[in-house]
């Protein structure tokens, strides 16, 4: 019989490339010297997954607590580059910091890689102004993507360059509310659209190819106070007739929804999870509600 | 050759316990190590495979000849994975995935990966070690390190060992 403990790397990459939950993986992870090794050479590639909730705790110090749907627990992460600095929950496994001087950085829980992205000084720059391109070409492909000010405008950064690149704006108004990324390219959600006074929220994201959007709404009493039960509709892009389709039935996959994004996860009963729901945080209960 | 003639092409493999076992090129070809072989001309006699035992090479060749005779048709082929590893023990994964690294066989070995993948969902770092008959080749201050590092995640699972 083979020895589990001897096999090559690419074996123990193919064997950890299986592995879904982040949770599943750093136990692997922590069995032997040898299946560490792709741990300790950051290429595990993670997938979309059931998101850990960050709890908002107004402490300054590096904790965070976080609610692990998968082990059904509470958990305390110890994260000293959150110290003093402000997190949002964002996309593929990493986490927006901002500090007190306005310095922005991404942070990777898992592998603590921790890039600088360019200082919020330069997103004054204007539109049109140029960069030299960077010597060579450090993320391989990756960018960022950030809706930011008052006006919702959206700036694009690549590793190596100094600064955000601003994206012109088409028209006057629009202000962009949600992006996503399919391939090589970004769909962006403005709020210019006939949608957008008859929803609370709208939400942009990707799954298998397919572009979605997340409509949120919530009832309201005659103050305007939002009130009882919250409604999803999800319409899916036709992108050869260039309209959307209703989605009534999401099939083994599931949506996760918070103020700052969306998740779309496939076979979310091994997270512990129903299918063909939509998982939200509401606002003022600080708690998830499934709902078929 | 056989092949412009109309009858099927038959390879003759050799285990590395010198058992021999008859297959059709065209379903031993979805092993690249062997198509490169058949292409390099190399395939004429018995085509030795150092690596492979008998009891291992006999469970990939049913699984060739399996998956070859279903045509196009990724679901069917998906379930014939599923349903061909569903009776294997797991002393024999293991032994299957090193023959589907040898055997260049992309599409065995990720139903293998998948298939060890699922056994350790869920579970312990000491039940993955016992199962796997794994020693715990770390120092206790090495693995107390490890653990540190993401404590959130192996704090209160270890009650799962006995399962």
């Amino acid at each position: 019989m083979a020895d589990w403990s001897q096999l090559p790397y690419d074996l123990v990459h193919e064997v950890a490339s299986h592995l879904v939950a982040v949770e599943d993986f750093l136990a692997f992870s922590a069995v032997c010297c040898d299946w560490r090794s792709v741990y300790s050479a950051k290429e595990w590639h993670q997938r979309p997954q059931v998101p850990l909730l960050m709890i908002f705790v107004p402490e300054k110090n590096g904790f965070r607590n976080f609610i692990s749907l998968y082990r059904n627990k509470v958990c305390k992460l110890e994260i000293p580059e959150f110290r003093g600095r402000k997190s949002w929950g964002s996309c593929s496994g990493w986490i927006l910091t901002l500090g007190l001087d306005l310095t922005i950085q991404l942070l990777n829980p898992l592998t603590r890689v921790c890039p600088s992205l360019p200082p919020i000084s330069s997103l004054q720059h204007r539109p049109n102004d140029q960069q030299p391109p960077p010597r060579n070409d450090e993320g391989g492909g990756s960018f960022v993507v950030i809706i930011y000010g008052p006006l919702y405008r959206l700036a694009l950064y690549r590793p190596g360059y100094t600064s955000w690149t601003i994206v012109k704006e088409t028209a006057t108004l629009n202000q962009f509310l949600c992006v996503a990324f399919r391939k090589d390219r970004i769909f962006a959600l403005c709020k210019a659209g006939s949608l957008s006074g008859k929803f609370n929220h709208l939400m942009l994201v990707e799954s298998r190819g397919d572009i979605l959007t997340v409509y949120t709404q919530q009832d309201s009493n005659r103050c305007g106070f939002p009130v009882g039960s919250v409604h999803f509709f999800v319409y899916a892009l036709d992108f050869i007739n260039k309209q959307w389709v209703e989605v009534r039935d999401l099939g083994n996959r599931s949506i996760f929804v918070d103020k700052s994004g969306c998740v779309v996860v496939c076979g979310p009963e091994r997270f512990n999870c129903r299918s063909n729901s939509v998982y939200f945080v509401a606002d003022n209960m600080q708690k998830m509600a499934g709902w078929g | 050759m056989a092949a412009e003639t109309g009858t099927p092409t038959t390879l003759t493999l050799k285990s590395n316990d010198d058992e021999l076992f008859s297959v059709a090129e065209s379903a031993a070809i979805l092993s690249v190590t062997i198509r490169n072989m058949v292409e390099d001309g190399c395939a004429g006699g018995v085509i030795p495979l150092d690596n492979v035992d008998g009891k291992t090479l006999a469970s990939v060749i049913t699984y060739m000849n399996g998956i070859s005779a279903i045509p196009a048709d990724e679901e069917k082929k998906k379930s014939y994975r599923d349903k061909f590893l569903s009776d294997k023990d797991f002393e024999t994964l293991a032994d299957m995935v090193l023959a589907a690294n040898y055997l260049n066989m992309s599409c065995l070995m990720d139903a293998v990966s998948a298939k060890i993948a699922q056994v350790m969902e869920k579970k312990s770092v000491g039940w993955v070690r016992r199962k796997f008959g794994i020693e715990n080749d770390y120092t206790p201050e090495e693995e107390a390190a490890v653990k540190e590092e993401h404590k959130w995640t192996f704090e209160g699972v270890e009650t799962d060992d006995d399962n």
